[in-house]
């Protein structure tokens, strides 16, 4: 697993949000929204409610008036348009006070137990006022405007697990529907995108054709903040691309393809056609891949009748892809496995992980070179004497607490960096290590490389659980951990503006509130007239 | 104040790698988070402010090596070793919620802060990564 193929993934069948929309369209969810307290300028409070898996949660949305000089994707940033909590039960007027309170501040609030995710969203200001405006002179919006953004709101963060008082997963990992990875922070998502909905059509006073609404998802912009995770659950990690990897495994093992099959996979081809040919972005070398990938997908589509037609025509397929890019490889794996959603759905049961990566003392330390010897080649072979290896160094910001990147020979900070030199740390804990002996010993004489074994051997059991690149050489890119992680969460649409940050769309194309009979096929969209 | 099983997890981690314990030493007191009461986290405390907390909490996780070996002896009996102990064992974890009085949170978030660096006009401009376009 390489840092450039994470950096071409796309969402699949086994990404969460559609993996949530699917358990709300199993339980037949019905979202209501028991409190409207929007003025004419559209602020105020709203509350939404949906039952789930025996449990009610509710979306908490506060939308304030922010001052334009105050608006900020940025995660520095102390005040938002609008702010949200998914919250445990429904609240009761003094928790609804508490709400409004505490909700707006974000980071500097302070939460409870029976908030399950706290997070806040921007206007997309060009686009909610056209929107707004159109709607208020009786008119549907631009279509195409409406397509070209994809949503009305980006979210600038997304808090689960304990952070800030709100609660620790634990409490809700049991429960039915929440139990996989970020269910709760998708189930905000998604909720969050629908007020905003409400919200436009409130100010417009008519409502959004349905076709509009569905091409209008949620944004995200996303920075580093987002990377080190990868790196610091290494379990997770491993549970997720395993879940991907065994999907893809079943999908190649297949024989021939019935009518219906061949008819599904010609359509989702055109389907992907359609959506590469709506997805640009500004960035110039983003846009020369996008442009490059429509040109292989156009070749990938034109072999598919011929290839659907053999005995083994998913394993032709896949193989096939390997002699294009990284992005339509990346992408004919998640073609695939969408087009076998009902063989691999069950695999997303297994994406959650409880546990933290254990030490054992007692493997042999011919063991331990044995599995450095199988892993750990490419961590062994960097010169790190060469600076161009540890031209980078993780940090935490004292001001804000947020992850950075900095460069070691030009700034300062390096001797406090964070411990993501993982590959820099397995070096010097094999040039450290004896040809054999007891283990436990060399870690009681060693105890600087306790952390380094514990990587190895976590990989000798969980063979995902490692980025196999540098992340502090000079060609570390931290947005191919962003879009990895992106893609996993279901975002499409990837919109880097930096090699540190990106936009995203979250669940543009999704079912509305009253359309999750639809759950099971909105994977990469594409809208408008064919 | 009352504090979540994932705050105390990342604050120990933090503080660990701030006291200057070795990473891997660090890494078994936070995945021992959910076992911390009030007392342990104290105890830890106090064991940090030693001058010889590396060395001695390095011992510490040799003890647990020996016990996950099937030695049981020398193992002292105190809060921080309680919770390390029933994180190896996977026993229950305390139930919550785990308050922890704020001076004793201070101490051990001044380790923490050990591990911060302060930004500076270009790490703010450049680490982040963000330009000029994301207000539109």
């Amino acid at each position: 697993m390489r840092l450039s193929r994470m950096g071409a993934a796309f969402p699949t069948r086994v990404s969460f949000l559609p993996t949530l929309l699917r358990h709300l369209r199993d339980e037949n969810a019905d979202v209501t929204r028991p409190v409207w307290e929007i003025d004419e300028n559209g602020f105020g409070h709203a509350l939404y409610s949906v039952a789930l898996g025996g449990h009610v949660y509710s979306l908490f949305a506060i939308s304030n008036d922010l001052p334009a000089d105050q608006r900020t994707d940025r995660v520095i940033a102390t005040a938002w348009d609008t702010a949200y909590v998914l919250y445990d039960g429904v609240p009761d007027d003094a928790e609804i006070r508490r709400l409004v309170t505490q909700a707006p501040q974000q980071e500097a609030g302070r939460f409870s137990e029976r908030d399950l995710v706290l997070s806040r969203a921007n206007k997309s200001v060009r686009l909610f006022a056209h929107v707004v405006d159109a709607l208020r002179s009786g008119r549907q919006p631009d279509a195409e405007r409406i397509r070209d953004t994809g949503y009305l709101m980006r979210t600038t963060a997304v808090y689960g697990n304990g952070k800030f008082g709100i609660a620790d997963r634990a409490q809700i990992e049991n429960r039915a529907g929440l139990s996989g990875p970020f269910m709760a922070e998708m189930l905000t998502v998604w909720l969050i995108r629908g007020f905003t909905h409400d919200l436009a059509e409130h100010l417009g006073g008519a409502p959004l054709d349905r076709d509009l609404k569905q091409q209008l998802g949620i944004g995200n912009a996303t920075g580093l903040g987002m990377a080190p995770f990868l790196v610091s659950h290494p379990l997770l990690l491993d549970a997720w691309m395993r879940a991907r990897e065994t999907a893809l495994a079943r999908v190649r093992a297949t024989g021939s393809l019935d009518a219906g099959l061949q008819a599904r996979m010609t359509d989702l081809t055109t389907r992907v056609s359609r959506h590469l040919a709506q997805w640009s972005v500004p960035d110039p070398d983003a846009q020369a891949r996008i442009v490059k990938l429509r040109e292989e997908w156009a070749d990938f589509a034109t072999a598919l009748p011929d290839m659907m037609t053999t005995e083994a025509p998913a394993e032709a397929l896949f193989g096939a892809s390997l002699s294009g890019s990284e992005d339509l490889q990346e992408l004919v794996v998640a073609f695939l496995l969408e087009t076998f959603g009902e063989l691999v759905d069950d695999l997303t049961a297994g994406m959650a992980t409880r546990t933290e990566p254990r030490l054992d003392p007692t493997m042999d330390i011919a063991e331990l070179h044995a599995a450095l010897e199988a892993d750990w080649s490419w961590a062994l072979m960097i010169n790190f004497a060469d600076r161009e290896e540890t031209d980078q160094f993780w940090y935490v910001s004292e001001e804000k607490l947020e992850p950075r990147l900095g460069l070691r020979y030009e700034e300062p900070g390096a001797e406090r960096e964070s411990p993501l030199d993982i590959a820099r740390q397995v070096q010097a804990m094999a040039r450290d290590v004896p040809p054999e002996g007891n283990l436990m010993s060399f870690l009681e004489s060693h105890p600087q490389h306790r952390a380094a074994v514990r990587r190895v051997q976590t990989v000798t059991r969980h063979p995902y659980a490692e980025i196999r690149d540098n992340l502090i050489g000079a060609g570390c890119r931290p947005i191919d951990m962003l879009r990895c992680k992106l893609a996993f969460f279901g975002a499409a649409r990837f919109d880097p503006k930096s090699d540190r940050w990106t936009r995203i769309t979250l669940a543009q194309g999704a079912p509305l509130f009253d359309e999750l009979d639809r759950a099971d096929d909105w994977w990469l969209p594409a809208f408008g007239d064919a | 104040m009352r504090r979540t099983v994932g705050e105390l997890r990342a604050e120990l981690l933090k503080a660990g790698r701030g006291a200057g314990l070795p990473l891997g030493v660090a890494e078994d007191i936070a995945a021992a988070a959910p076992w911390f009461t009030a007392d342990a986290v104290q105890d830890l405390v106090e064991r940090l402010d030693r001058a010889d907390a590396p060395r001695a909490l390095a011992q510490l996780a040799h003890l647990l090596d020996r016990r996950a070996a099937g030695d049981r002896a020398d193992a002292p009996d105190t809060p921080l070793w309680t919770a390390l102990t029933a994180c190896q064992d996977g026993a229950p974890a305390v139930p919550g919620p785990l308050v922890v009085a704020a001076p004793l949170w201070s101490r051990l978030s001044a380790y923490s802060a050990r591990t911060y660096v302060p930004e500076t006009a270009a790490s703010r401009a450049r680490g982040a990564g963000a330009g000029n376009i994301d207000n539109d």
